[in-house]
């Protein structure tokens, strides 16, 4: 695999844009090529982070971003996608394929009488499309602005409650040559609107350095409920995923997020959330599962603009092998926010003597009357218990598995969309070698 | 069915076991009493199998075979069950699910078939009901939150579920009522066969008026300094170990 080193990526995005858009001619003024222009001049003004920026201190993201990505399309008919098969088999509901980040209309499965509409994020026109992306201060969101590609624009009307979730599968291959992806979705939910969406993101090919670079903006009005799951399963060796989830929610509404991390070279994932009106929650759910050499990075903003709202935060990682794991959990309450109830927590097992986790909460408090904990600890598996386990007949491997898949469990029973639960298990079963009975149901 | 012989065990390369010899057959029941520190529970995590204590010199049999060398779990999964001076406290697993697995493993390696759900719910319960442990339980994690008590039943719990050859309890009355005493030694009693052995660990003679041992030995800086039947557990509690020390200390 040729990975050429020093090489000015930055540069060369800048002048693929100017080429493409001098082929653009009349479209021009077309509302897309406005919306990557202000991206990709936000993108020229910054530089990609080094690990002097106190965001980036512990991931190192410039190796990955010093490879001439191209974006590159898949040859891959819509015919030889088997969609279902990424999908757990309890799981329902449409499915909206994208393959290198281009929507795969054929290979999808959109359900008759949904209650939600969807249009390609390439048309949409909504007046706060990008109003969460701070492009000026984010290199990557002014990155995605200017270079997406595909996503969807989910819309969720007023009073109406989506019962089967929205799966949006992301495939990536990379078979062609140094891939960047980027993709884009925008979720807005009514009043009262109720949907379940589920982001899944699997390499079917990884021969090629590649580059994902997500960004997904959900903008959640009164007494609305969203929940969003995301599941990074991409390849180990070659896949950089950068992720990013901005969410706004109106007063009285519910935003959960659980992001799952099972696989990715190298991973970062921003959670941006605003509390802007009174009476929201948010449930940040987090479990990340390192091996190998993966890197994989959490981090959290939290934004307590208004009074009486609660942001919960759970986020757990086993790390193993040489694998590095990161979380920076920032909460703000502001003086207007009184009343705000504000938990984290962020607890981790290292499997391995080489991993390596990195936590720091970080609350910056300026009202007087709230309740806020948080709460960070890195410990190593527990011998003693392997013992006792061990003393009933439970070999060593096993009591390992169990002890780390109860550990992990913590973070599936918290989440709201029961029938996701066995896959998770599962999931964590797989990573962990574990063959035995799932001992966490009874 | 269980030859201790000579044998000397030592962690973080302190000496603590120099030197037992202990027999215990089919059938019978032993008491090992000794001052805090003497090394009881240690002897007791050796037959176990705990990795940290380094034998040095010895063999232990058991039937005949010499497990040194085994695992903790294939030790178990022979028949031996060690109830812990302290249990420990596994989150996210329940007491059904953990004993499930325990009995399962058994009977994998003894060529049977898992046991069929209703029957282990069936048996979990009626053992529950006799160590009168609330039936609740059995969906709690295990050991988490429970009371020492608690702790202690569930052991006893699992050791009616697991029916071992030999059993090992360290200091199962510690933390127990009376009541609880009785129920507990009781569940004990219940498994007493011609077939299997128990070694008792205790500090207190009442435990024995529940469990009549056939032997009590007195464990002492690593040794067994003394061996007798049950009126010896008597003498102890009357007049203290001084005697004992002192003894062992004339002899050196
Ligand atoms: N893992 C260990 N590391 C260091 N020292 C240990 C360890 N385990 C036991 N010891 C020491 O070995 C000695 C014997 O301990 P052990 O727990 O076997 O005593 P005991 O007879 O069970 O005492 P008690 O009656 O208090 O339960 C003690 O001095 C103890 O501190
Ligand atoms: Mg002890």
């Amino acid at each position: 695999m040729p990975t050429e080193i020093n090489f000015d990526l930055k540069s060369q995005l800048v002048a693929d844009f100017r080429e493409r858009e001098s082929s653009l001619n009349g479209q021009k003024d077309g509302h897309l090529h406005q919306w990557q222009s202000k991206g990709l001049k936000a993108f020229e003004a910054q530089v990609f982070p080094s690990t002097r920026d106190e965001e980036w201190k512990y991931t190192n993201i410039l190796p990955a971003m010093a490879i001439a990505y191209e974006q590159y399309g898949s040859p891959l008919e819509d015919a030889d996608i088997d969609a279902r098969s990424f999908i757990p088999k309890e799981i329902e509901g449409s499915i909206l394929v994208f393959l290198n980040g281009e929507f795969r209309a054929e290979a999808s499965t959109i359900k008759d009488g949904q209650a939600f509409s969807i249009e390609n994020i390439l048309d949409c026109k909504h007046e706060d499309f990008g109003s969460l992306s701070k492009i000026d201060e984010q290199v990557f969101t002014a990155l995605n602005l200017a270079t997406f590609t595909g996503g969807v624009h989910i819309h969720v009307p007023a009073n109406t409650e989506v019962k089967e979730p929205i799966v949006l599968l992301h495939l990536n291959d990379s078979s062609a040559g140094a891939n960047m992806i980027s993709t884009r979705h925008f979720i807005t939910a009514g009043e009262n609107a109720r949907a379940t969406v589920l982001e899944l993101a699997f390499s079917i090919n990884e021969s090629s350095p590649t580059f994902v670079n997500a960004f997904t903006e959900v903008l959640v009005d009164q007494n609305a409920n969203i929940d969003l799951y995301k599941i990074q399963s991409e390849g180990k060796e070659n896949t950089t995923h950068i992720s990013r989830v901005a969410a706004k929610q109106e007063k009285g509404s519910t935003f959960s997020c659980g992001t799952f991390t099972f696989g990715g070279m190298l991973v970062r994932n921003d959670l941006d959330i605003q509390l802007a009106g009174e009476h929201c929650e948010s449930y940040l759910n987090g479990l990340y599962l390192g091996s190998e050499t993966q890197l994989i990075d959490n981090h959290s903003f939290v934004d307590h603009a208004t009074p009486n709202c609660m942001s919960d935060e759970f986020y757990k990682g086993i790390m193993d092998d040489r694998s590095k794991g990161v979380f920076n959990g920032k909460i703000l309450v502001r003086q207007a926010a009184q009343k705000t109830n504000a938990f984290q927590s962020n607890r981790n097992i290292l499997a391995s003597e080489m991993a390596i986790v990195n936590t720091k909460p970080q609350l910056e408090i300026f009202a007087d009357d709230v309740r806020c904990t948080h709460g960070a600890t890195i410990g190593q598996i527990n011998e003693e218990a392997i013992f006792y386990m061990q003393a009933r007949g439970i070999n060593k491997e096993a009591a390992k598995a169990i002890l780390l898949l109860s550990f992990a469990g913590e973070v599936v029973d918290r989440i709201q969309y029961d029938a996701l639960k066995p896959y998770l298990q599962a999931r964590i079963a797989e990573q962990r070698k574990y063959e035995g009975e799932l001992l966490l149901d009874i | 069915m269980l030859q201790i012989k000579n044998l000397h065990a030592s962690v973080e390369g302190l000496d603590i076991l120099k030197g037992i010899n202990l027999e215990v057959n089919a059938g019978e029941i032993h008491a090992i009493m000794g001052p805090n520190g003497s090394g009881k529970s240690t002897l007791a995590s050796v037959l176990a199998g705990k990795e940290e204590y380094e034998v040095t010199e010895g063999s232990v049999l058991f039937n005949g075979e010499e497990i040194l060398e085994m695992e903790p779990e294939d030790r178990a999964k022979e028949g031996i069950f060690l109830a812990f001076q302290y249990p420990m406290e596994i989150p996210g697993v329940s007491i059904a699910n953990f004993i499930k697995t325990a009995v399962n493993e058994k009977r994998k390696h003894q060529g049977l078939d898992k046991m069929p759900a209703g029957d282990f719910l069936k048996s979990i319960r009626a053992k529950m009901s006799m160590l009168e442990i609330n039936p609740k339980f059995i969906g709690r994690s295990l050991n988490e939150g429970f009371s020492g008590g608690e702790k202690k039943r569930n052991e006893i719990l699992q050791m009616a579920m697991l029916e071992p050859k030999l059993s090992i309890l360290d200091e199962t009355d510690s933390g127990l009522d009376i009541d609880a005493l009785k129920i507990v030694s009781n569940g004990v009693n219940k498994l007493k066969g011609p077939e299997n052995a128990s070694i008792v660990i205790t500090h207190y003679q009442r435990l024995l008026d529940y469990i009549v041992p056939d032997f009590v030995h007195v464990l002492y800086q690593g040794r067994i300094v003394r061996s007798g039947t049950k009126e010896l557990a008597l003498e102890l509690e009357e007049k203290g170990y001084d005697w004992i020390k002192e003894e062992v200390a004339a002899s050196v």
